[in-house]
């Protein structure tokens, strides 16, 4: 039941970047669908999660921009980088804990993706552009869209504990 | 059982290698092609609730306008000894417009079984150049903003015909380069695609938005905006870029 809810979420979270994909901060999108695998992975231990970066990631790299395996390495990276965090912090059921460590895993997000993106361009000798003259603005649209994100993710959290309970 | 998780993650970081090794192997191809098979009933259901583009008459008027002068003074100039060929175009339908990180792209249900080749060209109804073909699978192709950043392309600019390279800087917005500093471009002129065909055809791509010159040098700099609104887009025309 879970696995099913899991993927009918993920597909509502395609439909809805889709849709807003015209909504932008200067011209960055809402990065909606790796925010719920991020809420996902929390709720996953480290195998079903090594596997759900490679499923996941090969899925959007399927239909990105960006050189093919960018958002596999990128989720599977962010995964072992989540185990770390909740290592480190003794209640990872607290709202704080989960809201501060996907906010980080988001802000990560951000900066692997275009750093393994030009990466895999050098590997593959296919040149991958950043938006250079562009990145400063991209920057606070992506800072934008975490903040908002992470309002979201209280609201999601506070959600799912009431449907578990 | 504890050495399980961990036969768990060894097997998934091998199949990530393979994966990202592999990607060009057909068997990766094809399951990349299932995944957009799969999430095309979403995509059209998504690609319903695209806003309707606003009327572009006059900026087509103008268009149409500037390629009619310079077809004319192309005939002109070789007069009996050609015959005039259209141009092919090829209708496909968008599914998907997206953006990651300030790349603009269309995913369009056409590709390598309906002729369609990677760097093939897309135009809108209006003939003005949305992108190029960046990948193309069986059934599907992506069609990258001609503004992203990294493209670049020769053109004109009219009415003058002044000669330019129009450099993609995202967010829909070029850098025109190479401005002879005693041409004369103003704001609101039409910026055309060059290359097609010996450059017997050429596409409307941007309107100028500002130039200027610094003092002393051989060339100006200007600023353009793509004329096309991709988000708007129902069905793009692909010609290829060879023709």
């Amino acid at each position: 039941m879970r696995n099913v809810f899991l993927i009918l979420s993920i597909a509502l979270a395609f439909f809805l970047e889709w849709l807003g994909a015209r909504i932008n901060f200067w011209g960055m999108a809402p990065p909606l669908v790796a925010a719920l695998v991020f809420f996902w992975f929390w709720r996953m231990d480290l195998p079903t999660r090594a596997f759900t970066a490679v499923a996941a990631g090969f899925f959007i790299d399927s239909m990105s921009v960006f050189p093919f395996g960018a958002y596999i390495i990128t989720f599977f990276l962010i995964g072992l980088l989540m185990e770390l965090f909740r290592f480190l912090f003794a209640n990872v059921r607290s709202l704080a804990t989960q809201v501060t460590g996907m906010g980080i895993m988001l802000a990560v997000f951000f900066i692997v993706i275009p750093a393994t993106a030009f990466i895999l361009g050098k590997l593959r000798e296919t040149e991958f552009v950043f938006p250079v003259s562009y990145s400063p603005w991209l920057g606070l649209g992506a800072l934008a869209w975490v903040l908002i994100i992470l309002a979201l993710y209280a609201v999601l959290i506070k959600f799912f504990n009431l449907a578990k309970n | 059982m504890a050495r399980f998780p961990v036969i768990k993650i060894v097997f998934a970081v091998v199949l990530l290698g393979l994966l990202i090794f592999f990607s060009n192997a057909r068997a990766v191809k094809v399951l990349r092609e299932s995944m957009l098979v799969l999430s095309k009933p979403l995509r059209r259901a998504a690609g319903e609730f695209r806003p309707e583009a606003e009327p572009q008459f006059i900026l087509a008027d103008m268009a149409e306008l500037a390629e009619l002068r310079r077809q004319n003074l192309a005939l002109k100039n070789a007069l009996g000894f050609k015959e005039e060929r259209g141009i092919n175009l090829r209708g496909a339908r968008v599914l998907t417009y997206g953006q990651e990180f300030g790349k603009e792209f269309l995913l369009i249900d056409q590709g390598t079984a309906a002729g369609i080749q990677k760097n093939d060209l897309a135009l809108d109804e209006n003939r003005f150049f949305v992108g190029k073909v960046a990948e193309v699978y069986a059934e599907f192709s992506r069609v990258e903003l001609a503004s992203n950043p990294g493209e670049v392309f020769e053109v004109s600019i009219a009415p003058l015909g002044v000669r330019a390279l129009a450099k993609g800087l995202g967010g829909r917005i070029f850098s025109l380069e190479l401005l002879p500093a005693s041409s004369v471009v103003r704001t609101g002129d039409l910026v055309s695609l060059l290359g097609i065909a010996g450059n017997r055809y050429a596409f409307s791509l941007a309107e100028v938005l500002s130039v200027q010159s610094e003092g002393g040098s051989a060339f100006k700099d200007g600023r353009a905006s793509l004329v096309s609104h991709p988000e708007t887009l129902r069905e793009v025309f692909i010609t290829e870029s060879r023709q």
